[in-house]
């Protein structure tokens, strides 16, 4: 397998909060994990991208233990698109995808034509090189994410891992930017792996869902398999109704009301319909 | 400004040449000047004289023929003296370029880590302890300086350390906590020594000051001084990215904490050099690099041997300055960077106001 998780527990202090994680990721595949709020989402991508040792277990990348690879022969292979990207002094949007070529880039040398057009590249396809000279400090929360997108796709790596890749664009940018990944994932095998809280969102673009709960993976498979009324009901305590829309062919779901009825609101709403 | 646009992007390289080039005739004539500066001014004319009468220019400009103690005093005390302030300012500058990106803080600078008072106490050790006996005394000062500083920095990076890792919050504070213990130790040392020789002796050393440098002093420290402030530059792409933050630096393949060691071991090496023959110099390490930063930018690449260059400039200029603005008493040079380091800095914040996340 291209990439797999292989039952890895994760720990912060003495709390568990990945518990035998297990996880097949194929070459080209595109992951969502979704979840509710400090179900492991983040860790487990953390845990993906060697940023924190699993206790227990390893994540292999072709076989190789992640935590065994050299930082820099693992950002050849594997980009990370945090939530927020921030920089101190005033570097250039350029400049921070120019950094995505570190990894190619010999420590002797400078880099070369070739490395300024793949940032070119990489930023064309993020559409952020009309502000390339600008300061980054100076850009909005959106103008930053695709810089960040733009400086994980200069890393040319076939992994790609997001957590949250699209929580400060705005709508149309959110489109595009997961067109631009699920297409690259189509024709050039990246394998991306994200995190979401949008849950249309995911379902609509990824593949492969994973829906963790309390460090556990409640459910993992095909989108449609995984998108169901019973797993939302089951991980978010939510009742809803899962749709296909027409033009896209892909599930979507509309959040009724909380599925603990008999302690809130919506509960003394349905209590008030049923008098009526 | 000479900073880079996309468009040119290309031609950054030779930019970046370019910007080196200036800054190295600065330093030159900044240097020539400040030869003739002085209690006994030579003219310009004699300077170039008597260093370069040796090639024969005097045939060639007709230079007027210099005296015996002019060449004297220009060779074995002003000339000297200049090469130390060069290698000072290079060090310290090194340092507050090399701190600000590893502690990803723009006040960071060579105190913070408290590394220079680390030297400042073994100087004063050894001052209060050895001065006595003189020719032990020569030696013992720039090594127990080097003693100082290497143990206060490794001691200041263990008691930050957090299992495996170095946060950088926990290493300012133990940088800080550890630089005012320090000091206050280096205060007590002045009750306990002879009031008339050592106090002083060790007041003009802890104040900073060039004066009375010779040769020897000199070329001890230069290599310590030179080579860390070559290999650092092998480093600046990894200083730049370590600015987006440690874990994502990670993401871009550079190994943080092998990083920190090898570049805060090059800038402790010189620091201390820098330290045990000038005393505590202030302000430049913290200065030098914001100037440089607004004039080339801030790609390490540039900014750190711009900023080598460029604080051996200014701490030429500022030596000059203490020994010609109230002759014929030279003042200590650290009081004068202080002084008008300071309120330059302030006006520079307020310029550049919003740029400086502090």
């Amino acid at each position: 397998m291209f990439l797999s998780v292989a039952g890895i527990d994760c720990s912060y202090d003495s709390t568990l909060v990945l518990k035998d994680v297990r996880l097949q990721v194929g070459k080209g595949d595109f992951v969502g994990i979704i979840g509710p709020n400090g179900s492991g989402k983040t860790t487990l991508l953390k845990a993906i991208s060697a940023t924190l040792k699993p206790a227990k277990g390893a994540v292999l990348l072709e076989d190789i233990d992640v935590h065994s690879i050299k930082k820099l022969e693992l950002a050849k292979k594997m980009a990370v698109v945090p939530q927020e990207t921030s920089i101190l002094f005033d570097f250039t949007a350029f400049d921070i995808v120019m950094m995505g070529r570190n990894p190619h880039v010999d420590r002797f040398r400078f880099e070369t034509s070739k490395d300024v057009d793949v940032v070119k590249e990489a930023m064309k396809l993020t559409d952020c090189l009309e502000f390339a000279d600008r300061a980054v400090g100076s850009l909005s929360a959106g103008e930053k994410q695709r810089v960040a997108i733009a400086k994980a796709l200069a890393q040319e790596s076939s992994v790609m891992l997001l957590d949250e890749p699209t929580s400060h664009l705005d709508i149309n940018f959110q489109l595009e930017t997961m067109d631009l990944l699920r297409d690259l994932s189509d024709s050039t095998k990246l394998t991306v792996i994200a995190v979401f809280h949008d849950l249309n969102l995911a379902a609509r673009y990824c593949r492969t869902l994973i829906i963790l709960k309390d460090g556990k993976i409640l459910a993992a498979g095909a989108c449609a398999d995984v998108f169901t009324k019973d797993n939302i009901k089951t991980a978010y305590h939510v009742d809803a109704e899962i749709r296909y829309h027409p033009l896209t062919q892909s599930p979507y779901m509309i959040a009724l009301r909380s599925g603990d009825s008999d302690r809130n609101m919506s509960g003394q709403l349905k209590t008030l319909a049923e008098k009526e | 400004m000479l900073k880079v646009q996309l468009n040119q992007y290309s031609n950054r390289i030779s930019s970046w040449k370019k910007i080196i080039l200036i800054l190295f005739t600065m330093l030159f004539c900044v240097s020539i000047i400040s030869l003739n500066v002085g209690f006994s001014r030579i003219p310009l004319q004699k300077v170039i004289a008597i260093l370069f009468g040796g090639i024969n220019v005097n045939g060639i400009f007709n230079l007027p023929e210099p005296s015996t103690a002019e060449a004297t005093i220009l060779l074995q005390i002003r000339l000297p003296r200049i090469f130390a302030g060069m290698l000072v300012g290079a060090a310290l500058s090194m340092g507050g370029v090399v701190f600000q990106a590893i502690f990803r803080n723009p006040m960071a600078d060579p105190y913070i880590l408290g590394v220079s008072s680390g030297a400042a106490l073994g100087g004063v050790t050894a001052i209060a302890f050895l001065l006595g006996t003189t020719a032990l005394g020569t030696f013992a000062v720039p090594f127990m300086a080097f003693a100082g500083a290497s143990v206060t920095a490794l001691l200041v990076y263990r008691l930050a350390r957090v299992g495996s890792i170095t946060p950088t919050m926990s290493l300012l504070l133990s940088g800080i906590a550890i630089s005012i213990v320090l000091s206050s130790i280096v205060t007590l040392t002045l009750f306990f020594v002879n009031p008339y020789d050592q106090l002083q002796a060790i007041v003009f050393w802890l104040i900073g000051s060039l004066a009375s440098m010779s040769w020897a002093e000199v070329i001890a420290v230069a290599p310590l001084i030179l080579i860390p402030a070559i290999l650092v530059n092998f480093f600046a792409r990894d200083l730049n990215i370590v600015l987006l933050g440690e874990e994502e630096a990670g993401h871009l393949g550079v190994e943080i904490e092998s990083l920190k060691k090898m570049v805060l071991l090059l800038t402790s090496l010189s620091i201390a050099s820098a330290v045990a023959i000038s005393g505590i110099i202030g302000f430049v390490g913290l200065i030098v690099p914001h100037i440089l930063r607004l004039m080339v930018g801030p790609d390490h690449r540039i900014l750190l041997p711009s900023a080598i260059i460029g604080g051996a400039t200014y701490m030429v200029v500022f030596d000059a300055l203490a020994r010609s603005i109230y002759p014929p008493l030279e003042l200590p040079v650290g009081v004068i960077t202080a002084m008008a380091g300071g309120p330059f800095f302030l006006y520079l914040l307020r310029r550049k106001r919003g740029s400086y996340r502090i």
